[in-house]
């Protein structure tokens, strides 16, 4: 199959994906509006960090007044999980080159993540998929941001069209196709307690690393016991 | 400006990092547990607690719409599919039950 091939099959990927990130960038103009910025600004976020979830912590720290340092320190709690995620996409991508590790990394989001992932694990790990997928992805972020933020002035609250409920239902129709053996049953109940631990007993959003770090330890040792 | 910088430091970081180490075959399967891991991570307390405090109750929608997407979700494997039923559950309970 030729780069062009690869690459719309990538693209292609991204269009079941694609109410659910439309919804997603929607809520985050509608919200980023009521917190007051503008247009440009919300859709400038959008094109630099695209990241959603950390855009989302933001927009709802600006809006309670967060010192920026503690913005910043969240965030980074929160995209502390891209760190995994680039870990595990680096077996692939460090045969490509620097410049690609760089154009890749920069793209890199969960959803992205999970259609590679998935797709690489069955198919030839081809870096021109990866960019079709981002690529996707990404202009399709910042399409919908720039709508989300024009709704805003007429929709008035996202919890009134249940928007509010896209994000968690996007990850969970991420998540369940992930779920093909007992030991990722297993993973899923362990890491789900870690979190709701992590919840009640530590600081902020400190149960995310935690209980996903905890979580993947867990199986790995499944890994490592069924080999023995 | 330094939440971008932030974030494509975490993306990128590891990768390059990873760049001079071989991964074997035994590690990769290790490491396809982290989305596994990062995405119960993040549903379970949007779902348990959506306002940041535990809320294991019937009176929660997020966790009704929840079970109902995670079904969905099984069934079907489709995203249009289960982010619309997940939606119109939560409008749902708001309006019929007053959630």
């Amino acid at each position: 199959m030729s780069k062009t091939d690869k690459f719309l099959e990538g693209f292609k990927a991204t269009v079941p994906l694609s109410l659910g990130i439309a919804s997603f960038a929607i809520a985050y103009g509608l919200l980023a509006r009521k917190a007051s910025l503008s247009i440009f600004t919300l859709t400038l976020m959008s094109l630099l960090v695209f990241a959603g979830t950390a855009q989302f912590l933001t927009i709802s720290m600006l809006m309670t007044g967060t010192p920026f340092i503690i913005i910043l320190f969240t965030t980074f709690i929160v995209n502390s999980r891209y760190f995994l995620m680039g870990a595990s996409l680096g077996s692939y991508s460090r045969k490509w080159g620097t410049r690609w590790q760089i154009l890749l990394s920069f793209l890199l989001c969960d959803e992205s993540y999970a259609l590679t992932i998935a797709y690489f694990a069955k198919n030839d790990p081809n870096r021109y998929y990866q960019l079709g997928v981002s690529l996707g992805l990404y202009i399709e972020w910042a399409i919908f941001s720039v709508i989300g933020g024009f709704m805003g002035s007429f929709l008035g609250d996202p919890q009134t069209w249940g928007l509010d409920f896209a994000l968690p239902a996007t990850f969970i129709v991420l998540l369940v196709p992930m779920i093909t053996t007992w030991k990722h049953v297993l993973v899923c109940l362990t890491t789900a307690v870690f979190a709701v631990i992590g919840l009640l007993f530590l600081p902020t959003k400190w149960y995310i690393p935690f209980a996903a770090v905890l979580g993947t330890v867990v199986g790995g040792v499944l890994e490592f016991w069924k080999r023995k | 400006m330094g939440i971008a910088a932030l974030t494509f430091f975490t993306k990128f970081a590891f990768a390059v990092i990873l760049k001079k180490v071989k991964i074997s075959e035994n590690w990769n399967k290790r490491l396809a547990y982290i989305p596994t891991a990062v995405f119960t991570t993040i549903i379970v307390p949007s779902l348990l607690a959506p306002n940041e405090v535990l809320e294991l109750s019937v009176r929660n929608e997020y966790l009704i719409a929840g079970i109902a997407a995670f079904l969905v979700a099984y069934k079907t494997k489709n995203l249009a599919g289960t982010v619309i039923i997940g939606i119109s559950t939560v409008l749902l309970l708001r309006i019929l039950l007053g959630f």
